[in-house]
């Protein structure tokens, strides 16, 4: 078990990255370590407080009463997600401040030390891990999360508009002025504040026109230019992929995990709260998604997943299409041959050996028939989980729509589970005429 | 009568001037003013590493797009990916072996159909060599594509990155371009 608060930042230079998705799954996966508190500190958007509204009760109150305001943090402050996970709203629902006062929170020269000593009461209430969900875009509030944290995660998306907001961010945090004496409160308990803190990379919603390989070399360098300025990991922590499983979860349940569970985005933020947590909390064996990265090797293939499953269901099919092509210019040359040479010079064995290669190549799209076939059948075992889980959690009586998309998902399914059947069965079925037919022929 | 001012560094190349100097020139009815000034270091230089990126991309784009040969030379000579290198060769040795196999079966069928050679190789033999050809060239075809689909996009990607860091690099040093210093 740890012995301190471990404290997570999730930042970004530009809002839209995907961060607050990112941040509330990561809570969620955290909360199977240890006692873990999920803090909205996006004043400006209250992204992860709109996400998770349903839970918040009108009396609550918001991370800006605690921390800038005057009220004390009591054991009833935090919202109760589930057995081990506590929310802090960034705002109070019933008493919203005005905009420009959560304007001036965001500049407020003063928030580092509140925030520090907020945080410093924080693990008097049993808390393991912090998750702090900053605002995308430069403020003292992600500078202060930076510097008040374990780690910080910097998102980002690979493209330049994204790019260029997380050189801003990195270079605002090297540049920012370092912490003086009167910055610095003097209550022992509010946490320390450090300049080297580390800070790591996550790219997210990549597309799958890229490859592992090729995005680690191209942020490898540039993280290398700023290793000698930040304590930044030459390697960025996780490739997230763009997903259609999140997208269509994602907004219409706060956790994404539980209703997609087999979504590459659930294994990454597992694989990261391995990597990051391993060292300091004892894995849960019985929690398989986290227990299973005890291999090296599990973990090595998920950290180089970067394609989504219906990227790789496209190129499944692709391949299918090509082999089955290929199949119909062989069936083509094959039988024009036969037809042009039937009356002429013909040898017996040619005719049989055409015979014997059509079975082969038969074979042969056959199993890359089943790989898609195989591939599909997981993709919609999947997405018939997604929408009977998103049914579950629907207020109420489960609309028209769902019951729809839910059977054509079932009819899907079976399609998929009864093709194979068929398929091995039509290539024995003729396997087995071919053999018959070549044995009576030579008896 | 319209005036259009550009500053000019100190570091400015030849080539920037004449280009300056032209463009004046073709301006109907208009005069152009130089004003050259000295300047803390030479950003034009900067500028042309810049233009030479997207210029590089655009290149690499159209010759692509262009011509098979063009790209042939081009991915025989980058060290970027060895995979692509090695699929390239492949691909392009079996062309050449399927184009060899086909000549030789029509030769083939053409012989046997009007009785010149009644105890050849047998057919089939070449059509299950050319159809192990064919598979192995789309065998080999498709994760090339794939490559090179992967590997373009990562230049791009990079060479974006590049464009932006060589900003960034501007801006650090002191002025920001397309703002002079006073």
């Amino acid at each position: 078990m740890a012995d301190q608060l471990h404290r997570i930042s999730f930042v970004s230079g530009k809002g839209g990255v995907g961060k607050t998705l990112l941040a509330v799954n990561f809570a969620w996966v955290c909360a199977h370590l240890g006692k873990t508190l999920l803090v909205d500190l996006d004043f400006q958007n209250q992204g992860a407080t709109g996400l998770l509204s349903s839970f918040i009760r009108e009396a609550s109150r918001g991370a800006i009463d605690y921390i800038l305001g005057s009220e004390q943090v009591t054991d009833d402050a935090f919202v109760k997600l589930d057995a081990n996970l506590s929310f802090l709203p960034a705002v109070p629902l019933n008493r919203p401040p005005k905009h420009s006062e959560l304007f001036d929170t965001c500049q407020h020269p003063g928030f580092k030390s509140e925030l520090a000593c907020f945080l410093g009461k924080v693990g008097q209430y049993g808390f393991e891990i912090v998750v702090l969900d900053c605002h995308g875009g430069l403020d003292m509030v992600s500078l202060a999360s930076h510097r008040l944290s374990d780690h910080t995660l910097v998102i980002t998306e690979p493209d330049r508009v994204t790019f260029n907001g997380t050189l801003e961010l990195l270079d605002f945090y090297q540049s920012a002025p370092p912490p003086t004496a009167d910055s610095t409160p003097s209550d022992s308990r509010c946490l320390p504040e450090d300049i080297s803190r580390p800070v790591e990379l996550i790219v997210n919603r990549i597309p799958p026109k890229y490859r592992f390989a090729d995005l680690d070399r191209v942020y490898g360098s540039v993280l290398a230019t700023y290793k000698t300025r930040l304590n930044i990991s030459g390697r960025v922590l996780a490739y997230i992929p763009a997903e259609e499983f999140v997208v269509d979860s994602f907004g219409e349940v706060p956790f994404v995990i539980p209703v997609a569970p087999n979504c590459v985005a659930a294994q990454k933020l597992h694989l990261l709260a391995y990597k990051l947590f391993s060292d300091w909390f004892a894995i849960p064996p019985k929690y398989k998604p986290l227990s299973r990265f005890a291999s090296a090797r599990r973990r090595k293939r998920v950290e180089h997943t970067i394609v989504s499953a219906e990227s790789r269901n496209i190129r499944a099919i692709v391949n299918t299409f090509a082999a089955i092509s290929c199949l119909y210019v062989f069936l083509f040359f094959g039988m024009s041959s036969y037809a042009l040479l039937r009356n002429s010079q013909w040898e017996k064995t040619d005719s049989d050996l055409l015979l014997g290669l059509l079975c082969l190549f038969v074979s042969i799209v056959s199993a890359v028939y089943l790989k898609a076939v195989f591939g599909l059948n997981r993709y919609y075992r999947d997405k018939y989980q997604i929408q009977r889980n998103l049914a579950r959690t629907e207020p109420g009586e489960v609309s028209l729509w769902r019951r729809l998309a839910i059977v054509r998902l079932l009819l899907l399914r079976a399609a998929m589970l009864v093709l194979p059947v068929v398929v091995v069965a039509t290539l024995l079925l003729f396997l087995l005429i071919t053999l018959g037919w070549l044995v009576t022929r030579y008896r | 009568m319209r005036t259009m001012v550009i500053r000019m560094e100190d570091g400015c190349k030849e080539e920037c001037k004449k280009n300056l100097m032209s463009l004046s020139q073709q301006a109907s009815g208009g005069m152009l003013l130089i004003n050259s000034r000295r300047a803390p270091f030479d950003r034009t230089e900067l500028m042309s590493d810049e233009i030479k990126i997207a210029q590089s991309v655009l290149k690499q784009e159209s010759s692509f797009r262009r011509t098979v040969v063009g790209y042939f030379g081009s991915v025989l000579k980058s060290d970027l990916d060895p995979s692509i290198k090695m699929f390239t060769l492949i691909v392009l040795a079996l062309f050449v072996f399927i184009s060899f196999l086909i000549v030789i079966l029509v030769l083939h069928l053409l012989a046997r159909k009007f009785g010149i050679v009644t105890n050849a190789v047998p057919f089939t033999l070449y059509v299950t060599i050319l159809a192990a050809a064919s598979i192995s060239t789309i065998g080999s075809g498709i994760p090339l594509m794939m490559r090179m689909s992967y590997t373009e996009h990562a230049q791009r990607l990079e060479a974006g990155f590049k464009v932006i860091e060589k900003k960034k690099v501007l801006r650090t040093r002191g002025t920001s371009v397309g703002r002079p210093t006073a």
